[in-house]
């Protein structure tokens, strides 16, 4: 297994589960307002994304970028 | 704001704006193809009403709208006639009530058959088609707050430009923290290899004097409770003629060799930087009086084996100064400054090691102006203090110390600190000397005649043993004053002998030969080696008061002491003992069997007359209280 390192901390956890959510139900489960399939399945898929990172406690961005949400020391590898 | 912010928040920026920008066209082209498409949905409409107008009047009559005519729109026919003037026929839909013939051509002088109007402030739509076989107009409105056919294209397009937006702006963000990282890293990196070559010395990889600046600050920033702390400065010998000789590539070899040896050899409360050239600091810690003395040791240990440098060995020695934190200087600059004082001293005395004194400055006014009065003051104003030596197994003194001092004038007793040196580095110091031992012979020759039995010691600096007529004109002295060479002793530091230990061996062997007598002073300060020691013409060791005066508290000074005089007695030499302040010191130095003793609790220095009556009231036992008396 992989290890990885965590850096999203609660709020950003919240805050991303909210947003990938919506992004789902207006992507896969209710596209009306968007009236277009590709646009829809770009927005769905950036949801489900941003559930694996909240699954993972990592965002693979956050990593390039070499910023962390969660307090210096509390980090770990998974 | 950091660098880094900087850069998220320009890159951020300019993607908004460049966003915006093409939003707007966008958007606007956007909303001129919906119009296009609307007006050509209500041209179709108005055709198509044109023509069901058409059949439902067949005759020429005028057309009239009439109440079977089924639109939601609002429509007029009009009768465009001669130079484009308009009959309104008929209109059906409230707001064209209002507009008057003239207004209507208004909006049909362009010559189309549609276009978008402002009516009573609303966006209108309008398309205009002949009705077929006559000579009427059909006239549509459409006004913007009915539905429109057009407006699913427009929604769409504008909620795909928001997403569409939004996901740029985010990758935008993205690229910003990820760029702005990389950015960052890298200046980091330069910063610190910049840091690093302006802190640290390329060649050898100790610390330049930027850093030593800095550490020098530091501890003085601090100060707690006023710890001292000293600057050891070392300069290597004749480097200069080092380098020439063998080349600038192995002159800088040779300087990372000794880099090398020093950061070995160095304790863990001293550091050492390279200040430049030749020249090397110590940053010492250590507050302990001995730990210097025990540093300048290790490095002459250090030194004491050869550098290999391209199959040559080369013997390498140094000079050292050092100043002490606070005592000479409250600065780093100044620290520093004194130290090289100190150093160049060093190198002029020929001797390894100095401590700064106030006296080795050179750039006093007062010291400039004795410097030029001293040869004048030669004759008649040097005079000398003699101070008792007692002899512990004899019980009595029978000989002296000769101390030269400078009655000036102006500026009263001039101890010899303040210009000793500056006869040494005036070349003075010859004649000094030599007038020293004149005004000495002459007083033993009168004691002699009063019949008195005084050994006169007079000290002797590293220029005198480096003199080679030094012998000589000891001799025709004594030959002058008719004195027994037995009454003469050199006294020669342990330091002085180390500037050019064959030349002074030689001065000292023709000196022995003339039966004078040879002491060793401030032994235990030189750093000289045991098997030069064996090699000298000497009777006498005369142990350094640093050890003597503070032994009663200190025991390893007192070890030092102890294994001093054994030394002494094991190589046939006499051991005296300077610096005794107090009646303990002067008993257990008893108790070890030391020779002679010597210190303000016997007697201070006194001139001449003096001397004579403390002979007579004062030598045995050594009171200190007629000292008192006559101080």
């Amino acid at each position: 297994m992989v290890s990885i390192e965590r850096n999203l901390n609660g709020i950003d956890r919240s805050i991303r589960s909210i947003i990938a959510l919506g992004c789902i139900y207006t992507g896969f489960i209710d596209p009306s307002y968007i009236e277009d399939l590709f646009l829809a399945g770009a927005i769905g898929g950036f949801g489900i994304i941003n559930l694996i990172a909240v699954a993972l406690g990592s965002c693979p961005f956050y990593i390039i970028a070499g910023i962390s949400t969660l307090k210096p020391g509390v980090a770990q590898e998974q | 704001m950091n660098v880094r912010r900087r850069l998220i928040i320009g890159f951020v920026s300019v993607a908004v704006f460049v966003l915006l920008m093409y939003g707007i066209v966008a958007h606007r082209t956007a909303v001129d193809v919906g119009n296009t498409e609307q007006l050509h949905l209500l041209y179709d409409v108005a055709e198509g009403e044109a023509a069901a107008l058409n059949i439902k009047s067949a005759n020429d009559s005028p057309i009239l709208l009439n109440s079977d005519f089924e639109t939601e729109l609002e429509s007029m026919v009009v009768t465009i006639k001669q130079g484009r003037t308009v009959e309104i026929n008929r209109v059906q839909g409230d707001n064209l009530t209002k507009l008057s013939p003239f207004e209507i051509t208004a909006i049909l002088a362009e010559g189309k058959d549609r276009g978008i109007t402002t009516l009573n402030g609303e966006k209108s739509l309008w398309v205009m088609t002949r009705i077929p076989y006559s000579e009427q107009f059909l006239l549509l409105f459409y006004h913007e707050q009915h539905t429109r056919p057009g407006s699913a294209f427009e929604s769409k397009f504008e909620a795909r430009l928001i997403i569409t937006a939004f996901i740029i702006i985010w990758i935008a963000i993205w690229v910003a923290l990820v760029l702005s990282k990389r950015i960052v890293d890298r200046l980091d990196e330069q910063n610190e290899a910049l840091i690093y070559q302006a802190t640290y010395d390329e060649l050898t990889n100790l610390p330049s004097r930027t850093s030593l600046f800095k550490a020098l600050k530091e501890h003085i920033d601090v100060d707690n409770n006023g710890k001292s702390f000293s600057v050891l400065v070392l300069d290597v010998d004749r480097f200069k003629e080092v380098n020439d000789t063998i080349g600038h590539n192995n002159g800088d070899q040779l300087l990372k060799q000794l880099a090398d040896r020093f950061k070995s050899s160095l304790t863990a409360l001293s550091k050492i930087y390279r200040l430049g050239g030749d020249e090397f600091a110590i940053l010492v810690l250590d507050q302990r009086r001995s730990a210097i003395t025990r540093l300048v040791r290790e490095i002459s240990q250090t030194l004491s084996k050869p550098f290999t440098l391209e199959g040559i060995d080369l013997p390498i020695d140094v000079s050292i100064g050092s100043a002490t934190y606070p005592k000479d200087a409250d600065d780093a600059n100044t620290l520093i400054k004194l130290a090289e004082v100190a150093m160049y001293q060093a190198k002029a005395q020929h001797s390894m090691f100095l401590t700064y004194d106030v006296k080795y400055d050179p750039y006093s006014v007062k010291r400039l102006t004795l410097m030029s009065e001293l040869r004048n003051a030669m004759n008649d104003q040097i005079v000398l203090f003699y101070q008792p030596k007692a002899d512990l197994a004899q019980q009595k003194t029978t000989s002296v110390e000769a101390l030269v001092r400078w009655m000036h004038p102006e500026h009263g007793l001039i101890p010899p600190d303040e210009f000793i040196s500056m006869a040494e580095n005036s070349g003075m110091m010859n004649e000094l000397t030599l007038r020293i031992i004149e005004i000495a012979m002459a007083q033993l020759q009168e004691w002699i005649e009063q019949g008195l039995s005084i050994q006169v010691a007079i000290n002797l600096s590293v220029v005198n043993l480096l003199d080679e007529s030094l012998p000589q004109q000891v001799q025709s002295l004594l030959d002058t004053y008719q004195v027994d060479a037995k009454y003469i002793k050199f006294e020669i530091t342990e330091s002085s002998l180390m500037s050019n230990p064959e030349l002074a061996l030689s001065t000292l062997q023709a000196l022995d030969k003339m039966q004078v007598t040879l002491s060793i002073d401030d032994y235990g300060t030189g750093f000289s080696s045991l098997s030069y020691l064996k090699q000298l013409p000497v009777s006498e060791l005369k142990i350094d008061r640093i050890f003597v005066s503070g032994m009663m508290n200190d025991e390893d000074d007192k070890v030092i002491v102890k294994s001093t005089i054994e030394l002494a007695h094991n190589m046939s030499c006499s051991v005296v003992a300077e610096g005794i302040e107090d009646q303990s010191t002067y008993n257990y130095l008893v108790k070890l069997g030391c020779d002679t003793a010597q210190g303000y609790y016997l007697s201070r220095p006194l001139p001449a007359d003096q001397l004579v009556q403390w002979f007579d009231c004062c030598q045995w036992p050594p009171m200190k209280a007629y000292t008192q008396l006559h101080a």
